[in-house]
């Protein structure tokens, strides 16, 4: 008897550990495609009100530093409705914890990217707006383009968003990955003509859009490992210790990272256990330094982050000239509900100067589509603009045949816990083909909208 | 002798080790709950991920690591009594079923609180000792002052663990109140008081392991810190068998080397395949566990 009710008891006890390990828990209770029953045109808009909406990492491994980007750009929204809106209209930001699509371990009890997108149909939106990350989006593209429902500025540097014939109502934000890993090869070839190169990324389009970049810039890797976010999860960071260890074995002198903070915190934690300091170079999306120094903050050594290079599209906190800096600390100092303590000495972390960026881009992008507009017409009003006062270092532009977005950027060093510094300023474009080439950016975007101010 | 010291296979063993001893410290803490209550506890990581927030959160208030430790251990056995009190004295005797959904859904509970209250930011904590590996000959060798600290503590919980259990008067009333409460209620044994005990105990050397596992600086202190180290340590409890607390030390020691060499040789990404496909097949073949000895006590 004891014999039976322990074998029943483990055989539950497996089931239960594969479900919340490996089953996506989510399941949906609102029906997808719920179109909107009010009495109004544009689903998701009133005459004082439009409600957005986005998907993003509260809880889990991706949340370090990811969760400040979309409250940043609420942050901006609530500035504008104090300054009564746009048009009349008050922004309604309605942000679901999706756990980077990862429940189960790190977040059990989390819906996943498709429930909560669901259930953000449902409200209904107008649109999406910096939904994060690279493999939760793809998962929902399908079902937003069934729903009709704008997926605008996805937070990710994925080229997945440039896909204007098969997705017509998706947009990117970022320069993407693809870019930003030709501008890293060329720095490479410059600066370590005869290293040896290998290459950490997320096994996903994030680090094969990285890899294909860093091969179009003419670097070819000898070392390439991709890593499973699954894996990073249940491991706690572990799983990237092999794999630093192999780069040490291999002798690699140039290691770049297409990890998110939490894999970058691991992998510089294995390199460091090991005595291993190669030159980092690591992809914006996972190198901000208040976000990746958060686990070394009480160790006894500094940093190990300090000294690696990265890429911006942004201005950096050195940049005191730039007048956006000073505007993002008073809209996050006014907003003390989700930045308690926020004020003038405070640091503004490159997750939060991302999403004061995008979400200034979708307050002007609404400006533009004037008091009464659609879907079409605000997505119209979206490709036939460009935006030249935004707080990116080159304009927003998109056109009917290209949604990828921001096009250029500096390269950066980590110059303390909390600092990124440009390495020499000088401003980049390019673009996502393997023979685009790379240019000096022709025009900068400058200055703030004086409505905005 | 120095390049074998700082060889691949050497670095994985000890590696493997060090990784190890925490699933079996986790084992452990399944096996103690299990032992005394006959529940397998799904809040085992969650009760001292919030033991470990209480007493290492004083961090900030200026108090030094190890009066921390210490605050963190007593919030540990406090969380154990009062869970098994409120929460799980209702539920003996109930559907196996029962306690299980309740353990999760307070694991859920758990993990949410404590991302309201202290956020899901790593916390750095300082690490006592040095978390860098010896070098031998400019190469790193596979141990830390930290890791041998780690291996040094679990032995130590180990053998506190067992002499409790084997040489004390408290030890044998634990045991018999969880082998035969109602012999042991008349014979005198206040049973409901070993019941809660067993649950402090456990809760205790979670929150040891937390520390553990948290003070490394590599991952820091997270509400979710303790959900992949759980996972492994399930799979050792139920490899080695939920009975037997040295099957659960061996196990967990086994499957720490084992996912660190299918980490190096393999791949890192297979590391949860294999640690699941353990589980498969020691329960297709000795679903009772490598070490139980349950058969004996057949009723």
């Amino acid at each position: 008897m004891v014999t039976a009710r322990r074998c029943r008891l483990a055989t539950t006890g497996t089931a239960i550990l594969l479900c919340l390990g490996l089953v996506t828990t989510g399941t949906s209770i609102v029906t997808a495609g719920a179109t909107t029953k009010h009495a109004v045109k544009v689903p998701g808009v009133t005459a004082n009100k439009i409600t957005i909406g986005a998907t993003v990492p509260l809880t889990g491994i991706a949340s370090a530093g990811y969760s400040d980007a979309a409250k940043a750009a609420n942050a901006v929204f609530k500035y504008i409705n104090h300054k009564g809106g746009v048009f009349g209209r008050k922004i309604n930001y309605v942000q679901k914890d999706d756990c980077y699509g990862t429940p189960g371990f790190g977040c059990t009890g989390v819906p996943n990217t498709v429930t909560q997108t669901k259930a953000l149909l449902a409200l209904p939106v107008f649109a999406t707006v910096g939904s994060l990350g690279t493999p939760t989006q793809d998962s929902v593209r399908s079902l937003l383009r069934a729903n009709k429902v704008p997926q605008l500025f996805v937070n990710s540097g994925s080229t997945d968003w440039n896909s204007p014939g098969a997705y017509p109502s998706l947009f990117g934000w970022q320069i993407n990955y693809h870019a930003e890993g030709k501008i890293f090869a060329q720095y490479i070839k410059t600066t370590y003509p005869t290293a040896n190169t290998c290459f950490l990324g997320q096994a996903d389009d994030f680090g094969s859009d990285g890899l294909a970049g860093i091969l179009a810039g003419g670097i070819a890797p000898s070392d390439t490992q991709l890593y499973t976010v699954g894996g990073l999860v249940v491991s706690g960071g572990a799983s990237v210790g092999p794999y630093v260890a192999k780069f040490l074995a291999d002798k690699c002198d140039v290691v770049v990272l297409y990890t998110i903070p939490g894999a970058t915190d691991a992998v510089l934690g294995a390199a460091l256990k090991i005595g291993y300091s190669p030159h980092w170079i690591i992809s914006n999306v996972g190198s901000d330094p208040v976000t990746v120094d958060e686990p070394f903050a009480k160790a006894p050594f500094p940093d190990p982050e300090i000294g690696a290079v990265s890429f911006s599209y942004l201005h950096t906190t050195t940049d005191t000239g730039n007048p956006w800096l000073a505007w993002t600390t008073k809209v996050l100092t006014a907003d003390q509900t989700d930045f308690p303590g926020f004020g003038a000495n405070s640091v503004i972390t490159g997750n939060m100067a991302n999403g004061i960026g995008w979400g200034v881009s979708f307050v002007e992008a609404l400006k533009a589509a004037g008091k009464n507009f659609t879907r079409a017409s605000f997505l119209n009003t979206l490709t036939h603009t460009t935006f030249s006062q935004t707080p990116s270092l080159t304009p927003l532009r998109y056109t009917p045949g290209n949604h990828q977005g921001l096009n250029g950027g500096f390269l950066t060093v980590v110059k303390s816990a909390t600092t990124l510094a440009p390495i020499n300023g000088q401003v980049f474009t390019t673009d996502a083909t393997n023979s685009g080439p790379i240019k000096p950016a022709t025009s900068l975007s400058s200055g703030i909208p004086s409505w905005l101010k | 002798m120095d390049p074998f010291l700082t060889s691949r296979i050497m670095t994985d063993l000890l590696g493997g080790l060090t990784n190890g001893v925490v699933y079996g410290l986790v084992a452990l803490s399944l096996v103690l709950v299990w032992r005394s209550t006959g529940i397998l506890n799904f809040a085992q990581g969650a009760m001292p991920m919030v033991a470990t927030y209480l007493g290492m959160g004083l961090l900030s208030y200026n108090l030094s690591y190890w009066p921390c430790v210490a605050v963190a251990i007593v919030a540990g056995f406090t969380i154990g009594g009062i869970t098994e009190r409120v929460l799980v004295r209702g539920l003996y005797g109930k559907p196996e079923i029962n306690p299980i959904v309740v353990m999760v859904g307070f694991l859920i509970v758990l993990e949410a609180v404590a991302a309201a209250v202290w956020s899901t930011k790593p916390r750095g904590l300082p690490s006592p000792f040095s978390a860098i590996d010896w070098q031998i000959g400019g190469k790193p060798f596979g141990l830390s002052d930290f890791s041998v600290f780690e291996i040094l503590t679990a032995i130590g919980v180990m053998a506190v663990i067992a002499a409790l259990f084997r040489f004390t008067k408290l030890g044998l009333q634990l045991r018999a109140s969880a082998i035969a409460p109602e012999v042991s209620r008349l014979l005198g044994v206040r049973v409901g008081r070993m019941l809660t005990l067993g649950w402090m105990l456990s809760t205790a050397v979670g929150t040891i392991t937390t520390i553990l596992v948290a003070s490394n600086y590599f991952t820091g202190l997270t509400p979710q810190v303790m959900d992949g180290v759980f996972a492994f340590g399930f799979i050792a409890a139920a490899v080695g068998g939920l009975d037997s607390p040295v099957g659960s030390i061996v196990a967990g020691v086994s499957i720490g080397i084992i996912l660190q060499f299918v980490g190096d040789y393999l791949n890192s990404n297979d590391i949860i395949l294999t640690a699941l496909l353990i589980l498969v097949v020691s329960l297709m073949v000795r679903p009772n566990g490598l070490f139980t000895r349950s058969s004996a006590r057949r009723v």
